[in-house]
């Protein structure tokens, strides 16, 4: 799995908990190294088991420590540079969501390695969407659900995001946009340049 | 199938091409694409001159719609005529005597600057068009090149880190023995002029044996300051052995001012050095030998005859420096010179 994911995490644990509590966790899965490098590659596995470990020590489940990492990489100002990859995507919460399709095959033109999540939307009706989320890690589609509540935030819309319904395939969203303009759009230009 | 002569109004061509000019055959704008519209602001553009608000690139000819008509493949290169004279492209095509020419501009390669300059948005651009994607891909890229030069930096710093410390003596901070071997390779093959000065230091083993190691290790640190000091920028001071040193004088070969510099060094070393309560002495032979010596010098021969110097002054009776000369060899050197 690519450095970038594993970086990622490691910088939401450091700077929304404690750089104590990331460096604990290095030390009990004995790999070898302190942190991770964006930009090498590391072993599928690991990612598992750093989730598991720090759920863990946390107190909290796995799957609500990776939706809290979803909403950091948008909602973190350390993060600023993944919210504004994703605001390319569309010029509302709308067009965002059916961009999402395109995540995997922007995300590859940019960094060829890196495999995000192979994502399908489908328009329901009424404001409502079946978003499904393919990868090879299936804590992928927490991330995605915190991701997709930040953004909402993030564009000003009001959105009800819940499991799949029985029938659905497995790594399924459900979501309801409610209101399009509900509060304040934090605001994109196109041309803003991110420092570093 | 025949495929039907259609008419488009504003609305669709502001929708298809927002940046579009409908220019009457006079020369007169028509109507304006709304994103054209915003990149000049101010000025509303129907009614104005196409030749005033744009000047064409590359060429000597103007703006009148004959030239626009004439265009090779209808391609042209224009250029605002705007503090920045931002460069633009279009595809121009004729529409008849009567109803003028349009023409569909675009910023090309200059479209990231454009973008920030007039604070255009992913709505002002036709969904067909490619510049949000392109956009994305230079934020995208310049993080991803961002991300890999600070890699490279710390995979410099660390190789400087480990490099310099491959190089240095882990007691004193001196030069180690591969540090000396390589800075004498570049002092040989860049023919520069140097003298060798071998220091072994005498009563160092009694030091050890009678006060233990650390007082030995108090020692070599004391002595180790005293070489530093004792050399220039450019100089080399290492440690080679237990209690042996190398000094290497760039651009020195007078034996006379070198002997001088090395019983300086010799009374310096004499000096006792406070040990706990007590003080430790101890003494230095050195061994001396100069590149000119030699038609092409060589590391491991001078050092071996800085080593035959260094034992002639052992036997002459420790504490003292002799200097290699030609003809000297060890069974001679047991006479002193």
């Amino acid at each position: 799995m690519h450095g970038l994911i594993y970086r990622s995490f490691e910088n939401f644990i450091r700077n929304s908990y404690d750089p104590a509590i990331w460096s604990g966790l290095m030390t009990v899965l004995d790999t070898g190294f302190d942190g991770f490098e964006p930009m090498f590659h590391y072993d599928d596995g690991l990612i598992g088991r750093i989730v598991d470990l720090a759920a863990d020590r946390l107190g909290q489940r796995p799957e609500d420590l990776l939706e809290d990492f979803g909403t950091y990489l948008v909602a973190d100002p350390s993060a600023e540079r993944v919210r504004r990859l994703l605001r390319f995507g569309g010029v509302d919460y709308e067009d965002f969501i059916l961009s999402l399709e395109e995540l995997h095959g922007r995300t590859r033109l940019a960094v060829p390695d890196l495999d995000l999540p192979e994502i399908e939307v489908e328009d329901t009706g009424d404001g409502g969407y079946r978003v499904i989320c393919r990868h090879s890690h299936e804590g992928a589609v927490h991330i995605l659900r915190g991701l997709l509540r930040a953004l909402a935030d993030d564009y000003g819309a009001l959105v009800l995001i819940e499991p799949g319904q029985p029938g659905d395939p497995p790594a399924t969203l459900r979501l309801q946009l409610l209101e399009r303009a509900f509060g304040q759009d934090r605001g994109f230009a196109l041309a803003q340049r991110v420092s570093g | 199938m025949a495929v039907p002569n259609i008419t488009l109004g504003p609305a669709a061509l502001n929708r298809m091409m927002p940046m579009h000019a409908l220019v009457a055959p006079d020369g007169t704008i028509l109507n304006a694409g709304p994103t054209l519209a915003k990149v000049h602001a101010g000025q509303s553009l129907p009614g104005r001159a196409f030749s005033e608000v744009f000047e064409q690139r590359r060429s000597a000819a103007g703006c009148t719609v004959r030239q626009l008509c004439t265009a090779p493949s209808g391609k042209v290169h224009l250029r605002l005529r705007d503090p920045a004279r931002t460069p633009l492209i279009g595809a121009a095509y004729c529409l008849g005597a009567d109803t003028g020419v349009l023409v569909n501009l675009s910023f090309g390669i200059a479209v990231v600057d454009a973008v920030a300059r007039f604070g255009l948005a992913g709505s002002d651009f036709a969904a067909t068009d490619l510049t949000v994607e392109m956009l994305f891909l230079v934020e995208a890229k310049s993080a991803a090149m961002a991300e890999s030069r600070r890699l490279n930096e710390r995979l410099d710093g660390a190789r400087a880190q480990a490099e310099a410390a491959a190089l240095a003596d882990t007691l004193t901070g001196l030069a180690n023995r591969r540090a000396l071997d390589r800075a004498l390779a570049r002092l040989i093959a860049r023919g520069a002029e140097f003298t060798l000065m071998r220091i072994d230091l005498d009563r160092f083993k009694a030091v050890n044996d009678s006060f233990g190691h650390e007082a030995g290790d108090v020692v070599l640190e004391a002595v180790a300051r005293l070489l530093a000091a004792e050399t220039r920028d450019g100089d080399i001071a290492a440690r080679v052995g237990g209690d042996e040193f190398v000094l290497v004088f760039a651009g020195f070969t007078d034996p006379g001012r070198l002997e001088a510099i090395a019983e300086r060094l010799i009374r310096r070393i004499e000096a006792p050095v406070p040990y706990r309560d007590q003080s430790v002495a101890i003494s230095a032979s050195v061994g001396l030998v100069a590149s000119s010596l030699y038609d092409v010098p060589e590391a491991e021969r001078m050092l071996r005859d800085a080593d035959v110097a260094l034992y002639a002054s052992k036997t002459a009776g420790r504490g003292r420096a002799t200097t290699f000369r030609p003809g000297f060899d060890v069974t001679t050197a047991g006479q002193g010179v």
